[in-house]
């Protein structure tokens, strides 16, 4: 098997909280992704997800664990070291009119990283902007403009142009879409569809829409306070999930599917609390809770082939409704 | 049965600087006792313009004309002092930025106690009472506790519990939820849509839902408006706009939205284009830059009104109705 082109390993990060206390914001997170390959995390906000976008941009410094970029561990890299890796991993932002320095021209943003970074000069890095641009869907003659003349959906198309400047190998994208209205969703989804197949990208694609993040990821982990709750093959995840929460999560999502209308939903309790590190975090609004859930560690474990989940219960769940 | 609220020609229009915009036009609709009927649109479409004009809570710098008629009379002729006998006893409303909804230097029991003491007339012992009842009544299991709290103590889905509670303190007939759920995650939105569903068929209340996720529309009303660019597009029971939606924009919002069931080879419908700009001038079909018709349609310069489709289904598309809907 080749080696994958990004790999997590055991990554956990805490910021100081009230009392000396700490918040764990990401909890032994361990995954990796193919190159070419599209994989999501999905979560409700605060769960960490964004935190772990800028744990492996270097935007904030990990606690422990692993970020290796075809086998080399980033987080051992001093600075000068780390960037000449940079160009190879790039990130688009959720808000996108808040990424572009509102003072410079279109032509200006682009351009930046590919002269930051040596690539290009003259007449062929102008080539290549309009380039950059025509390959995002916008007319090379809006180079001249500024960011404010542009809608929000076009803001990001800039923003997605920006960050393929350095020809990165992998694209790192945090909730790209939230922001946007159902239709310009739907435009800003499929390029980032047809660039992934274009240019043979690999995405780690960051979102709260299930529909969103399954349109485009091929594989899908589901993050809650801090951990992977369950990770699969994107296909089946949603239709068949193994852990409690990821059922919860889908039977939350609403469906312009009037047939679905009044289905049975589970329905979690109460909302994410700070509880006790040990033990599932899930413990106290999962409807399928034990009494030994509050205690016993919930370790990743493997109940279909790629298909993961860290209920204890699940195994038992699954039996329950095969019968 | 009468409706207890009838919305005719409403058109806002925002003035300033010298210039006019016009925000929302033509938008005419019945709310009927006890139904949940849904305005949905995307942003800028005039769906929370429409909702704040019913109980003129717009700026100054807005004008609505038209009628909103309430029990025989006219909401936009009232007097401010006439209005606030309305607001928050007969028609309530519940808002999309639960942070800035509440007072954040008064407890939660002085602002939840307020309008039963302003409206009923209720003594202070009274209101209280009440107010720990219908905390209650939301799900909160600690009503005695978050009356003494201050909302920056309060998570979003407690806030918005909160929010429910004083909108209902007062038995409204009516409550218009903007935005109810936008800014909460999904599980959080699930408890708080269901909240609001049980209490609203408990009290026989009718719910004016605004939203911009047509999951919640399936889910949760009875009919549906869909607002585009100021204009009401196509209006009808949710069913029949959500399976057989005969305007385009309807059509290809639906193919828009990315299902957690559907085949994901499936390439998703896009819409080309924008929203126009400065569409209160346009006279035609403000949809026509964008439509998938386009090609086929001549008569999108005429000002089409909402044509009948059946009895209760009504669209702005002269083209797909005058036949070949399935081009």
């Amino acid at each position: 098997m080749p080696e994958p082109l990004l790999s997590v390993r055991h990554l956990t990060k805490t910021y100081p909280a009230r009392r000396g206390q700490k918040l764990i914001a990401v909890n032994d997170v361990s995954f990796s992704i193919d190159r070419g390959e599209a994989f999501g995390l999905v979560g409700e906000s605060g769960c960490g997800k964004s935190t772990i976008a800028r744990l492996i941009m270097g935007l904030e410094k990990a606690d422990s664990g692993e970020i290796c970029l075809d086998g080399e561990n980033l987080l051992s890299l001093r600075e000068t070291q780390r960037r000449p890796h940079r160009p190879r991993y790039q990130m688009v932002f959720q808000d996108a009119a808040s990424s572009l320095n509102p003072r410079r021209r279109v032509r200006d943003l682009i351009r930046d990283p590919m002269v930051e970074h040596h690539i290009l000069s003259g007449d062929a890095l102008n080539a290549r902007v309009d380039a950059l641009l025509s390959m995002v869907g916008l007319h090379p003659d809006m180079a001249q403009r500024y960011p404010h003349e542009f809608s929000g959906g076009q803001k990001q198309r800039l923003c997605i142009a920006r960050a393929l400047s350095l020809n990165p190998e992998l694209l790192v994208l945090d909730e790209p879409v939230s922001a946007l209205d159902v239709s310009i969703q739907a435009q800003i989804l499929n390029l980032l569809r047809d660039l992934q197949k274009q240019l043979h990208l690999t995405y780690l694609f960051i979102g709260h829409g299930l529909g969103a993040v399954r349109y485009v990821c091929d594989r899908i982990a589901v993050m809650y306070m801090g951990r992977i709750m369950e990770s699969g093959d994107s296909e089946t995840l949603f239709s068949s999930p193994m852990h409690p929460y990821t059922l919860a999560l889908a039977d939350a999502s609403p469906s312009a599917d009037i047939r679905l209308r009044g289905r049975a939903r589970i329905a979690l309790r109460g909302e994410m609390e700070d509880v006790p590190q040990t033990g599932c975090p899930l413990y106290h609004r999962c409807p399928a809770a034990e009494e030994a859930c509050q205690t016993r560690s919930t370790a990743l474990e493997e109940i279909a082939p790629g298909h993961w989940t860290a209920c204890r219960r699940a195994r038992l769940l699954r039996e329950e409704t095969n019968a | 049965m009468d409706p207890i609220l009838s919305v005719r020609n409403l058109q806002v229009t925002f003035s300033g600087l010298g210039n006019q915009s016009i925000a929302t036009s033509d938008i005419s609709f019945d709310v009927f006792p006890g139904e949940v009927l849904a305005l949905v649109g995307e942003s800028g479409s005039g769906k929370s313009v429409t909702a704040l004009s019913l109980l003129s809570l717009l700026t100054r710098q807005a004008k609505a004309t038209g009628t909103v008629r309430y029990r025989g009379q006219d909401l936009l002729s009232l007097s401010e002092k006439q209005l606030d006998a309305i607001r928050g006893k007969q028609i309530s409303m519940i808002f999309q930025d639960i942070m800035n909804s509440l007072n954040p230097v008064l407890t939660i029991g002085k602002q939840l106690t307020e309008p039963m003491i302003c409206h009923n007339g209720l003594s202070q012992a009274e209101a209280r009472t009440r107010a720990v009842s219908l905390l209650e009544q939301t799900g909160i299991r600690d009503a005695q506790g978050i009356m003494k709290k201050y909302p920056h103590m309060l998570s979003g889905g407690m806030r918005q519990r909160v929010m429910i509670a004083m909108a209902l303190s007062c038995d409204p007939e009516l409550l218009i939820a903007d935005e109810p759920t936008t800014a909460l995650d999904v599980t959080i939105q699930l408890q708080i849509m269901q909240l609001l569903s049980s209490l609203q068929k408990a009290r026989h209340m009718a719910l004016l839902l605004i939203t911009h996720d047509l999951g919640l529309v399936a889910e949760n009303a009875d009919r549906v408006l869909v607002l585009y660019a100021g204009q009401c597009v196509e209006c009808g029971d949710v069913d029949t706009i959500l399976t057989h939606p005969l305007h385009p924009y309807t059509r290809s919002l639906l193919r828009a939205v990315p299902g957690i069931h559907d085949a994901r080879d499936q390439r998703l419908y896009n819409i080309p284009g924008t929203v126009p700009e400065s569409y209160g001038a346009m006279t035609g079909c403000r949809f026509h830059d964008r439509c998938p018709y386009k090609a086929h349609c001549r008569d999108y310069e005429k000002n089409a009104g909402l044509l009948p489709v059946t009895d209760t289904h009504l669209t702005r598309c002269a083209y797909l109705l005058g036949g070949d809907c399935d081009a």
